[in-house]
């Protein structure tokens, strides 16, 4: 099974040792600044800059835009939808009831360049973040909302609980099937209802063991005195750096650039 | 039913930054009736191994052949094979789902297209040779104890009455007496039902005390292929893959060392016993 979650590239580059909160912003104005950019030279401005700091940070190009496969179908779905369903404009092709104008080329192409660089940075974010350093970068990015009741500790916790046991789930799911499947289960064949029940013989004893790690888990926790987040201390303490300050600089920059640039 | 094994290799994620070869090049032939013993340290590849003998896992290069027929053949008709090679994971208490130990233990025979009532007779002749009391069929078998959910599991396989059966570590996290009851469960299958047995292991003694062929498995290539008398008389070799001497062998050997004239080649705790005895006699005389 091939689970492309989180799946985090140790390395030394000056991605890897940026502070996540910083890579957690500038990944959140890079959102904002895709949808702000007017033209196709702003769009090649940014695309230009996530190839970059990807070289950068030493990760293999075919694993960044690995990112992209699962998404190509929305792609396809939302440049289909914006050259057939836009109106108005110049038109280039009319017939029977399709017409294909101009700027519903143009609009579909900057959909799909849109949602290529959505997912190809946030990839590039969690390549080079190992989740641990994510979940405690998003804690305290949060944290300032716990004056007004917001669970920020627990909500990293939680995440960080959940993001640890994905791989551990896959490996149990992968091994009961496979157990099943010696007792001469078979998943593939019959209608979508006699399937929908072969899956309860997976899914009962996993969600039993899913409990009983979870019990397991607090028991834990508990044994060494887990209170929640107040008071609580800890190993490595983020700390912005001059590496920091520059890659702000640098990314407000290159952005300022992307979103300057007329169509 | 024989199962052959030719030049089987698999890895696992071939092509990625995380691709491990976990079996290469193992070649071995099991007979009918045979108790073998598969033994290798943690990550050797036993359990890769044992998941192609019923066609679980698809090799990477080689073949299996189950009487003469490969798995990795299109059309070759794995519901049958899987159900003339049993195969009991490690830990197979958690692959229970059912809301009664009886039911639990006919899903295998349900699956191979067998009605209500004999899958449910098979399934009581096999709770009734893995040891389980009558009193229990209708519990739930989350409320049984630990061991009691491995026994069902095992009946649960072997309610498709096959005639190899393969377990996975059978042993692992019971206590002594857990483990001494699971091996002679296994040696009376095995008399018994003429089944073919092979039990995955990483405890030497256990594979000393039940089986009569042991191969032996280290960093994914089949080290050794033997009666027990010869595997138990490398111990050098055995150590440096990580593993020991069963506890009788270890003894006598420690013996041998110190001076005392045990002969060689012996494992069996009766035989180091006798050993002893004549040794002891033996220099009374002197």
């Amino acid at each position: 099974m091939n689970v492309v979650l989180g799946q985090f590239f140790p390395g030394t580059s000056v991605l890897h040792r940026l502070d996540p909160r910083t890579k957690l912003l500038l990944t959140l104005v890079l959102i904002v600044c895709i949808f702000l950019v007017r033209g196709f030279l702003g769009y090649g401005v940014l695309f230009l800059f996530i190839l970059l700091a990807a070289r950068e940070s030493k990760v293999r190009l075919k694993t960044l835009f690995k990112a992209v496969r699962p998404i190509l179908f929305i792609i396809a779905l939302t440049v289909v939808l914006n050259v057939f369903f836009a109106t108005g404009g110049t038109v280039l092709v009319r017939w029977s009831f399709v017409t294909i104008t101009k700027e519903g080329l143009i609009n579909s192409a900057y959909m799909a360049l849109r949602l290529i660089l959505l997912v190809l940075g946030t990839q590039l974010l969690t390549l080079t973040t190992s989740p641990i350093a994510l979940t405690d970068g998003l804690e305290r990015l949060m944290s300032p909302l716990r004056r007004v009741g917001f669970p920020a500790h627990e909500l990293a916790m939680m995440m960080s609980i959940a993001l640890r046991f994905i791989p551990t789930l896959t490996e149990e799911a992968d091994k009961i099937i496979k157990a099943q499947k010696a007792r001469g289960a078979d998943f593939e064949s019959g209608s979508l209802v006699k399937r929908a029940r072969a899956m309860l013989p997976i899914l009962v004893p996993l969600f039993v063991s899913a409990f009983r790690r979870a019990d397991e888990l607090a028991l834990a926790m508990e044994a060494r005195c887990y209170r929640g987040g107040e008071h609580r201390t800890r190993m490595r303490i983020l700390r912005f750096t001059r590496l920091d300050t520059l890659a702000f600089g640098l990314t407000g920059l290159v952005l300022a650039l992307g979103v300057w640039l007329p169509v | 039913m024989s199962i052959e094994v030719r030049n089987l290799s698999h890895t696992y994620a071939p092509d990625t930054p995380f691709q491990a070869v976990a079996v290469h090049d193992i070649s071995f032939t099991l007979g009918d009736g045979e108790l073998v013993g598969l033994i290798g340290h943690t990550g050797s590849g036993k359990t890769t191994l044992v998941q192609h003998l019923n066609g679980l896992m698809k090799p990477t290069a080689g073949s299996v052949l189950v009487d003469g027929v490969d798995l990795a053949q299109k059309g070759a008709d794995l519901a049958a094979i899987r159900k003339e090679v049993g195969l009991v994971f490690q830990y197979p208490e958690y692959q229970l789902f059912e809301e009664s130990v009886l039911k639990d233990i006919a899903f295998g025979p349900l699956n191979m297209g067998l009605g209500r009532e004999e899958a449910e007779a098979r399934s009581r002749e096999a709770a009734l040779l893995v040891g389980l009391p009558e009193s229990v069929l209708e519990q739930s078998p989350f409320d049984l104890s630990g061991g009691q959910k491995r026994r069902v599991a095992i009946a649960g396989v072997l309610a498709m009455k096959p005639s190899t059966l393969i377990l996975d570590e059978p042993a692992a996290g019971l206590d002594p007496a857990g483990r001494r009851e699971m091996l002679d469960l296994l040696r009376s299958l095995h008399a018994s039902r003429g089944l073919t047995l092979v039990m995955v292991s990483h405890s030497m003694t256990d594979v000393a005390r039940l089986c009569r062929r042991v191969l032996v498995m280290n960093q994914g290539r089949l080290a050794m292929d033997g009666t027990p008398g010869e595997v138990f008389s490398r111990p050098e070799e055995l150590k440096s893959m990580g593993l020991g001497l069963p506890r009788a062998a270890a003894l006598a050997l420690a013996l041998r060392e110190a001076g005392f004239p045990i002969p060689e080649g012996l494992w069996r705790m009766e035989d180091v016993e006798q050993a002893i005895l004549d040794a002891l006699k033996g220099g009374n005389g002197a």
